[in-house]
């Protein structure tokens, strides 16, 4: 099959491209393995590079839910390509504790409206994002959910330091080789050593089907699977099952539970004396830098389950670093043109724990409630465009339960 | 981009085909142009840096063959090897002194004297410093005529399958090569894709899992066990050979890939039994070339004992700043010398290596095995000044071994993988010490040789590192 070496000159030029083909082929079962991992992970949209989503997601009309379950999510990056697709006139900024808030609270065709909760995780973030904005965009208004630990200052030495808005908004983990590479082992070991998880040998041999379902477009594993994820506004589909009223109880589902996290001093609850002064002076010139581009700011502070607020004001060494954050902060805002809502409970917006999904995560109907409770102000109201009868209504539709409002 | 990146590995298939389509001189050319590239993902500066040394030390060579008065060639070469080791002094070390500058002047003045900026590491510098100052030399003693062929020199310098890690390949084994057609011997091929392949099993496989536990033992050896530093250090001594062996594999394979046949760097030194042999199998292209010249030309052994000694250690001493920066590498170079010492006079003639590692027989003998294992304790003990962060802290390691190296049977029932890949790895590598590398499997099927790679890179699919572990001596 293959020339000789001393035949000839022409054989030896041959040569090596003969041992190429050889080679390739007798690697065959890996490009094979290699192949099929990579269309199925293309076709299910799990490595579709995030600006494509951001654009099919602002293009299309139609549900689209993107999840990820192999690859990280790249929120920061999907979140500043979708921002910049969607150019929203209204802007929700935060953490995970924002990401419930839906354009259909505003109304149902409310387009300009989009939440880039999960982009802003500290004060650095929201520094770097404000700096940011030139004049070919502005928001004409941010709603930005402030959290305690952003002032918190042993908390934020840590969480500003690697991850932040720069060093992220460029990162896709979709296509770094490496990560391809995990990723691909994981497939391996699960088929040929039975460790792991078998769920990616059935994701990467269903996922050739394809991202549609029903005429509705899921990109990634976890969307395709749970049907949930994070829809073209911005906000995640949470996507669990409705209880019925008889079996509503607030049942914190955070793994660990906050109230541990709170307990335990940590991820956010360190013991500090009080808020961060150099923290809380980043907020003032975060807030300063918006107005001076026109944009107006509300901001609120998310709410937490009735027994994580009683442990922290049972602590010590948290209390007082509570208390400031709710007194201390709104006063900053408001003397930086800002408008703040406290609804760090939700008895503030007439709702109890039951909606709530954890110790610090409120789902849609709450948000609901936040937002009739800024359209109770006829100035947020008219900067918002809200409808309050509107949302009076969907608190009062008997298909509302305390997670899912009734939008229509 | 290292060579267990996949990215990298697909390249070099489509250069390795548009390689062979053309002539020896065109494939240098191509050759010259890869390696730029290749060595500018690392910055452009770093390109810069490598076009000058080559530069310079391809027109010191013409210089040094045009000049007839010996003062002037002589002037060329001190001119030359000035400019080479100034670079690389600065590349290693400027960051160093220029802190140490500020340290004394702050004594002086609160403000800071002079700005330390931000050295650029050109990674691979102490490479191919090394390879044009001997060149250099090389012409200036006759061992080899110079090149006026400057691509060809281009490509010798900047070679890229060794550009960042070596071999240090003379110019007298590589230079000729490039100056003249090559052929892809397809058995020799087969052979070259087993060695990369075992190169890349031993990098991402045992060295990178490796690299987990001793990171965990060596970060701060205030706080951790005397016999987890044990165990730390000997899989360091894994990792540090899986990992720099593992390259040199790469490398030579992707190097026989292309028609060229380099130097080994590695043959099995754990298996040595005496000091001498270790330093003749172990990274053997540096050894020789701090042998060649520096300790040759100080007179090596034929000026006496005495200065024999002192030869020996300042080419251990240099070996260890050539290394890093660091006071620990300094003690690593000069302890590794007494140990050299002390043996070659306890052995006096036997330091030389046997071409097969403790002899023909299938189970060493039990004086063999015990020198084996006295050398490999010996080498064992540097390598904690190697791995440390600063001598201080291998001062601490030792300390803390001494007073409890054994640990607990729940400490080492942890340890079942890296001990498991260790004993895998020394089988192996005993099994097939004769040969140049594990995977040399010439006398097999070449079906089978085929299907035990494919088994192997199924292996390290399986069990290898994918995250980002540079190569340990990319540092150097």
């Amino acid at each position: 099959m293959f020339p000789s070496y001393t035949s000839n000159s022409r054989a030896k030029q041959i040569l090596p491209f003969w041992f190429f083909i050889e080679g390739v082929l007798w690697f065959t079962p890996l490009w094979i393995l290699i192949l099929v991992f990579e269309v199925s992970m293309w076709r299910s949209g799990e490595i579709l590079p995030l600006r494509l989503v951001a654009r099919y997601q602002a293009q299309n009309e139609s549900k689209i839910v993107f999840m990820r379950r192999y690859f990280d999510q790249g929120l920061y990056r999907l979140k500043y390509l979708s921002i910049q697709q969607q150019r929203p006139d209204v802007l929700i900024l935060g953490t995970s504790r924002v990401m419930q808030i839906r354009r259909e609270m505003f109304g149902m065709d409310r387009r300009e409206v989009y939440n880039a909760g999960g982009m802003i995780q500290h004060l650095r973030d929201l520094g770097e994002f404000t700096a940011s904005l030139d004049s070919s965009y502005y928001p004409r208004v941010v709603i930005i959910g402030v959290e305690p630990w952003w002032f918190n200052q042993k908390w934020a030495e840590m969480a500003e330091k690697d991850k932040h808005f720069l060093s992220m908004m460029f990162q896709d983990g979709s296509q770094d080789v490496f990560a391809h590479s995990a990723v691909f082992q994981s497939f391996i070991r699960s088929l040929f050593l039975g460790s792991g998880e078998r769920q990616i040998i059935e994701d990467v041999f269903s996922g050739w089907q394809g991202s549609s379902n029903r005429g509705s477009l899921f990109l990634g594993f976890a969307a395709l699977d749970k049907k949930t994820g994070f829809r073209p506004d911005g906000s995640l589909d949470y996507g669990h099952s409705v209880l019925p009223r008889s079996d509503w109880e607030f049942t914190d589902r955070e793994a660990p539970p906050i109230i541990e996290r709170i307990r335990l001093r940590k991820q956010g609850f360190e013991p500090v004396a009080g808020l961060s002064s150099a923290s809380v002076d980043k907020l003032r010139i975060n807030l300063k830098r918006l107005r001076s581009k026109g944009i107006m700011v509300i901001c609120f502070a998310p709410p937490f389950s009735s027994e994580s607020i009683s442990a922290i004001e049972n602590i010590s060494d948290l209390n007082k670093f509570w208390h400031e954050y709710l007194t201390i902060i709104p006063i900053l805002v408001n003397e930086e043109g800002g408008t703040y809502l406290d609804v760090s409970r939700p008895e503030k917006v007439g709702m109890d724990d039951r909606s709530m999904v954890d110790g610090m995560h409120a789902m849609e109907t709450f948000h609901v409630a936040l937002l009739k409770k800024m359209a109770e102000d006829p100035e947020l109201r008219r900067i918002l465009r809200l409808n309050q009868d509107r949302l009076i209504q969907i608190l009062a539709n008997k298909f509302s339960n305390f997670w899912f409002p009734k939008y229509q | 981009m290292q060579f267990n990146n996949p990215f990298f590995i697909i390249l070099f298939a489509v250069f390795f085909l548009l390689y062979w389509l053309f002539s020896w001189r065109v494939q240098n050319l191509l050759l010259v142009l890869a390696s730029y590239a290749f060595y500018a993902l690392w910055g452009w500066p770093a390109a810069i840096i490598l076009l000058g040394v080559s530069l310079t030390a391809f027109m010191a060579g013409v210089g040094i063959e045009r000049m007839k008065p010996r003062c002037l060639r002589l002037t060329v070469v001190v001119a030359s090897l000035t400019a080479l080791f100034l670079l690389l002094f600065y590349a290693k070390y400027g960051q160093f002194i220029g802190v140490g500058v500020n340290a004394i002047f702050s004594l002086f003045s609160n403000e800071r004297q002079f700005d330390v900026f931000q050295i650029l590491i050109f990674t691979g510098v102490s490479f191919f410093v090394l390879r044009g100052a001997g060149y250099i030399l090389d012409v200036y003693w006759g061992r080899i005529y110079v090149t006026t062929d400057l691509v060809s020199f281009l490509a010798y310098i900047s070679f890229f399958p060794q550009l960042l890690s070596g071999p240090i390949e003379r110019a007298s084994s590589l230079l000729p090569k490039l100056q003249n057609s090559r052929h892809l011997d397809r058995e020799q091929a087969i052979d070259a894709v087993g060695q990369f392949i075992w190169g890349f099993f031993k990098k991402s496989v045992i060295a990178d899992g490796m690299a987990i536990y001793i990171g965990q033992y060596y970060r701060d050896p205030s706080y951790s066990q005397g016999w987890e530093l044990a165990a730390g250090t000997y899989m360091f001594a894994v990792q540090l050979y899986c990992d720099f062996s593992g390259y040199s594999d790469m490398a030579l394979g992707l190097g026989r890939l292309l028609g060229f046949r380099g130097v080994s760097n590695f043959a099995t030194p754990y298996f040595s039994q005496s000091v001498g042999e270790f330093w003749s199998r172990w990274h053997i292209t540096l050894v020789s070339w701090f042998r060649d010249y520096v300790y040759v030309p100080m007179g090596g052994n034929r000026c006496g004992i005495g200065r024999k000694w002192i030869n020996v250690m300042v080419v251990f001493g240099l070996s260890g700043l050539w290394h890093g920066t660091g006071w620990n590498y300094l003690w690593w170079g000069l302890i590794n010398g007494m140990i050299f010492l002390a043996f070659s006079w306890m052995e006096r003639d036997k330091t030389a290596r046997v071409s097969t590692p403790a002899g023909e027989a299938m189970i060493p003998g039990v004086l063999s095995f015990g020198r084996m294992v006295v050398v490999f304790h010996l080498i064992l003990f540097t390598w904690i000044f190697f791995r440390a962060g600063s001598a201080g802290d291998a001062f601490t390691i030792i300390g803390r071994i001494t007073k409890a190296p054994i640990g607990p049977l729940s400490f080492y029932s942890g340890l079942v993988i890296p001990i498991g890949l260790t004993v895998f790895l020394f089988s192996l590598e005993w099994l097939q010490r004769r040969k140049e590398h594990v995977l040399s499997l010439g006398t097999w099927p070449v079906p089978l040789q085929w299907l035990t790679y494919l088994a192997t890179t199924f292996l390290v699919a399986c069990f290898g590192n994918f995250t980002h572990v540079p190569f340990i001596y990319f540092k150097f």
